[in-house]
């Protein structure tokens, strides 16, 4: 490894990096003219979900104890479990239980106040949970306490199951444990028992989420995150460094000629500058010497991650920051397809693999991109047995605790975008592949024609620097077949993987033919 | 009868003629109901000392114990005087001594429509999260992590709300459960009969049918099958004060009033009690004794008075019983009056075993209506549970139905007597997932298994019932249970039953009886 390469990994890693993090920053604070600020009813959290007063009564008359008692346990939910899964009444929801609305505690006034610093949040929930959220987000090694899955798993069982009596009373339970601050098991309950209470409520208002908010917010949001966690700090990283490689070779000298960037990841124009940075240290791209292009898809973006606010708009400061460290870039939205001419083909294809459709793989074949990075999130956390709901949860818990470490269990209106982002997860699975780790992402990939590609020592090292930056928690796997692991407390959450072609079309090896090495 | 004559003199409110009324109604009623009756089952503790132990109007300055029996007693023998009462601080002099309050007033007292679905609402709240924390604690997914937060939240919105019933109560169970989660072991050992759980045992009696319902209607039935005997010997498995002997020695001596009728027999009373026993919890059965002496002497009836104990495993052995010929034994089992400590299913079934050897003539049982869980995944636990939410609310509903003024007095009825039952019925119904088998809901199912024939209750004890509860609230209502067996419900709900049976038949006359 030359020296040069050496500070070319560190810098990816941004560990060296004040000086490369100043950049980013400019590029990131410049001023663009955003559009106005976005009416406040769009920091609003969906309405609450229904309340759980399915018995009829005349709201004048105090309730005995004992109507109480009865008006919860004379509902069949005691029964619960050996409950036939029927189908669900067609009940319109007129007819579903009153609403009460709870909107007013749980969402405008908390996010309120929220802004005043480190005020417990003014509900009447705060100062318990202030107490209790210790446990989760102390970051040592201590036990680990999860609490929410085992009411929001029990809750979409009985939805699955139709049993609404047990559905209610689990809501009634969640809606006194759940809260979007506090530590990762009331946030959990929280975003969880909105997604599962969606089937009883008729939600006015969208959620907080990437989509929904502010583009400056949104903006800081991802700068914040990218800075105190490795969820996608680190797979950008390994992304970066492996189109370096793919660009250099392994030991080899650097290649003259334009790299293709081709953009089907989440990091909403967050990922490139490091990269633009370090293509520039290494004299690639330059004006006159070659062109970075990037395009940028927006196939499959509408999962997790994916989506951005309307008025945000990273192509214009990419370009600045492009011209401002004389690169020559050129960024475009557009398909994935190969440009005329010689060029280094690289599709980044990151948390969206399992949205993109069946068209999108043909396109990509027919591209015979030089690489194709791979990165996802992991199956489930080792148990095998959490499937639907379940591993969704598990996967939002792991999201949740590890950013609460990464905030340092602070509150802040960027955490609770990305959160709130973060429980899109909860959703419904898109298309076929959502939700598949490694394993079984390595069979599709090799039934669409692509084979496996093992990560270069230095993109590996860039890795390692990286994680250093973060939490000690975070860890690098590397699986025997070449993928790259990020694991939070022992537990995969994503891997990273390369792949080529396994073979060339007649026209590609005509076109790019002795290009290759 | 002093009592409604002293509110008269008060100057008569719509409740107070209203109590008078009640009791002219009483009287008319008795009439009836024992004018029909054979003269020699009519014979009851309806004499006039029945009326003031039974008048609602109760003395609610007068429950600071002294150590003597009368002083016990005084709410079954003496007139009470409405002496100023202290527990209601907000209410009118008017109201102080009655029972209800005039409608007028209790109008005025109705939070408005929004503090009441603000209280209804934090009481479903509050239901909903106790159950799920019974849940936590057992089943499939049992999580001491989850319950803990469960009961650290119920903590937050009890600690914050006020003081509805459905509040207090909910705290016990939120207590109860606590101490589930943390271990704490059985609470039958709790604090042997401090003076201040005696007075609250008192209130309890004055404010709710709860005790007398099951005292009146064993001792109604035992009054009848011991007509004409000379010997009386009654084997009282938990005698505690000895409260309900009282009343039945009254009865005793209210047959000689009536010329046809033979003397008084002599009674013998035979405490069991526990070989482990303490030493305070011995001498308060001796005390017992003295007491229970002094007041037969005081009313002229012929009496003796004895114990013996249980073995070491709590188990009675029907020979540590001395049965004099010639006497009508009765077994007595008044199961888990509110203070009394828990005792184990084993020991409660030894002693009902030596009703055959002892050559019972009757054996009455007065337990609670407790109802098992179904199989829910929790061994029970948690349809258990809501049951006894159930019956421990309805619980708290009657007292306050009946006495909506007398906060502080049910305060301490419900800190002192419910809260401990709650612990323990809670308790229980945890265990029993793991020694299933050794309890079942009610001890007449035993007793039918077992071979124990029913004893009819009169009409006499049945109707001695209703007017027991006519002096409550319209909510309490007797259900009869086949022919033996009474029911003491609120609204809809099962508190407690009386059963009377007789021991199945022996073919030897048992080793243990003899002669002096």
């Amino acid at each position: 490894m030359t020296l040069e390469e050496g500070l070319d990994a560190s810098n990816l890693s941004s560990h060296h990096g004040n000086h490369h993090h100043h950049h980013l920053m400019d590029w990131l604070e410049d001023s663009i003219s955003f559009l106005p600020t976005f009416p406040n009813e769009l920091y609003s959290v969906p309405e609450e979900i229904a309340h759980c007063q399915w018995w009829v009564q005349d709201q004048n008359q105090p309730l005995t104890a004992a109507a109480a008692v009865a008006a919860v346990a004379e509902a069949p939910s005691i029964a619960i479990v050996t409950a036939k899964p029927e189908p669900l009444p067609e009940m319109p929801k007129a007819e579903l239980p009153k609403k009460r609305k709870l909107a007013a505690r749980q969402t405008a006034g908390v996010f309120e106040e929220d802004r005043k610093p480190q005020v417990n949040n003014g509900s009447k929930k705060g100062h318990g949970r202030g107490s209790m959220s210790n446990s989760g987000s102390g970051g040592g090694a201590s036990k680990e306490v999860r609490w929410a899955e085992q009411l929001l798993n029990p809750l979409a069982a009985a939805i699955d199951a139709a049993n609404l009596y047990r559905a209610q009373h689990l809501i009634c339970v969640l809606q006194e444990l759940a809260s979007p601050t506090g530590d990762a098991n009331h946030r959990l309950a929280f975003y969880g028992l909105q997604v599962l209470s969606r089937n009883f409520t008729s939600s006015l208002s969208s959620p907080l989420n990437y989509a929904s908010t502010d583009p400056r917010l949104f903006r800081s949001a991802l700068i914040k995150f990218h800075e105190v966690s490795a969820w996608f700090a680190f797979p950008n990283c390994l992304a970066n460094a492996a189109i370096l490689q793919a660009m250099g070779g392994r030991a080899g000298p650097v290649r003259s000629g334009s790299l293709h960037v081709v953009d089907v990841g989440v990091s909403h124009g967050l990922q490139w500058p490091t990269l633009m940075e370090a293509l520039t240290r290494r004299g690639m791209g330059l004006v006159g010497q070659g062109m970075v292009k990037l395009t940028v898809v927006e196939t499959g973006s509408g999962g997790p991650f994916g989506s951005a606010p309307a008025g945000y708009d990273f192509v214009p400061q990419l370009m600045r920051y492009g011209r401002s460290i004389d690169l020559n870039l050129r960024v475009e939205r557009g398909e994935v397809g190969r440009g005329p001419g010689k060029e280094t083909v690289v599709v980044c294809l990151q948390f969206r693999a399992g949205r993109v459709g069946p068209g999108f793989w043909k396109a990509v074949r027919e591209m015979e991109p030089d690489l194709l990075v791979l990165t996802e999130m992991e199956e489930g956390r080792g148990r095998g047995e959490g499937k639907g709901f379940a591993r969704r949860a598990e996967m939002l818990w792991g999201f949740l605790e590890s950013t609460s470490v990464a905030f340092k269990g602070r509150d802040s209106e960027e955490r609770r975008v990305v959160e709130g982002e973060a429980a899109r997860l909860l959703e419904e699975e898109g298309e076929e592949g959502e939700g598949w780790g490694n394993e079984r992402w390595k069979e599709k990939m090799e039934g669409e024609g692509f084979k496996e590609e093992g990560f270069g020592e230095e993109a590996v090292e860039a890795g390692r620097a990286l994680l250093k930056k973060y939490d000690g928690n975070w860890e690098m796997k590397i699986a025997t077949d070449g993928a790259v692991g990020l694991s939070w407390k022992g537990q995969s959450v994503s891997f990273c993987s390369l792949w080529k072609p396994a073979y060339k079309t007649t026209a590609g090896v005509l076109s790019s033919g002795g290009r290759r090495h | 009868m002093m009592c409604v004559y002293i509110y008269a003199k008060e100057g008569q409110t719509l409740m107070q003629r209203k109590t008078e009324m009640e009791v002219v109604d009483m009287e008319y009623m008795m009439e009836l109901a024992f004018s029909g009756c054979s003269s020699t089952s009519s014979t009851t503790g309806f004499g006039d000392l029945a009326w003031v132990d039974w008048s609602p109007a109760v003395d609610w300055g007068h429950f600071s114990v002294e150590n003597d029996f009368n002083g016990l007693l005084e709410h079954y023998g003496l007139p009470c005087t409405p002496a100023a009462q202290d527990w209601s601080t907000n209410v009118s002099p008017t109201s102080t001594n009655c029972p209800g309050t005039p409608v007028e007033e209790f109008q005025q007292q109705l939070p408005p429509p929004m503090e009441i679905e603000r209280d209804n609402d934090r009481g479903l709240r509050l239901v909903h999260l106790l159950m799920a924390a019974a849940e936590a604690l057992t089943g499939a997914n049992k999580s001491s992590d989850l319950a803990r937060v469960i009961l650290a939240r119920l903590r937050e919105l009890l600690a914050e709300g006020g003081a509805t019933n459905m509040e207090r109560l909910a705290e016990h169970f939120t207590d109860a459960l606590q101490r589930l989660l943390d271990g704490v072991g059985r609470h039958e050992d709790q604090p042997p009969n401090s003076g201040e759980v005696l007075e609250a045992f008192q209130l309890l009696q004055d404010m709710s049918p709860y005790v007398k319902f099951g005292h009146f209607t064993a001792n109604q039935a035992i009054l009848e099958s011991v007509v004409g005997e000379r010997r009386v010997h009654i084997v009282d498995y938990d005698i505690m004060e000895g409260v309900q002997w009282a009343s039945l020695m009254q009865a005793m001596v209210s047959q000689q009033e009536t010329p046809s009728l033979t003397p008084p027999p002599h009674l013998r009373i035979t405490a069991v009690t526990r070989l482990g026993g303490s030493r305070r919890s011995g001498t308060t059965v001796l005390d017992t004794g003295r007491r229970l002496a002094a007041f037969a002497a005081s009313v002229g009836l012929s009496f003796s008075f004895g114990q013996c104990r249980l073995d070491a495993d709590d188990q009675l052995r029907p020979a540590a019983v001395k049965v004099v010929k010639g006497e009508a034994v009765v077994l007595n089992c008044a199961l888990h009056p509110p203070h009394l400590p828990w005792r184990s299913a084993a020991s409660i079934a030894s002693f009902l075993g030596c009703a055959g050897e002892l050559g019972a003539r009757i054996v009455t049982v007065v337990e609670e209506a407790v109802v098992f869980g179904g199989s829910d995944g929790s061994g029970g636990f948690v349809g258990s549970f809501m049951e006894e939410m159930k019956r421990y609310s309805a619980m708290w509903d009657s007292l306050e139905a009946g006495f909506p003024m007398q906060g502080k007095a049910r305060g301490v009825v419900e800190k002192l007597i419910l809260g401990p039952m709650i612990a323990g019925s809670v308790g229980r119904a945890y265990r029993r997932r793991e020694e299933s088998g050794e309890e079942r809901e009610g001890w007449a199912e035993w007793l039918k298994e077992a071979g124990f024939q029913r004893i009819g209750l009169s009409f006499s004890n049945l109707c001695q019932s209703r007017l027991l509860l006519g002096l409550f609230n319209d909510g309490y209502k007797v259900d009869e249970e086949g022919p033996n067996k009474l029911v003491l419900c609120w609204k809809n709900c099962r508190l407690l039953s009386a059963s009377v049976w007789s021991a199945p038949a022996t073919e030897l006359p048992a080793a243990s009886c003899f002669s002096w």
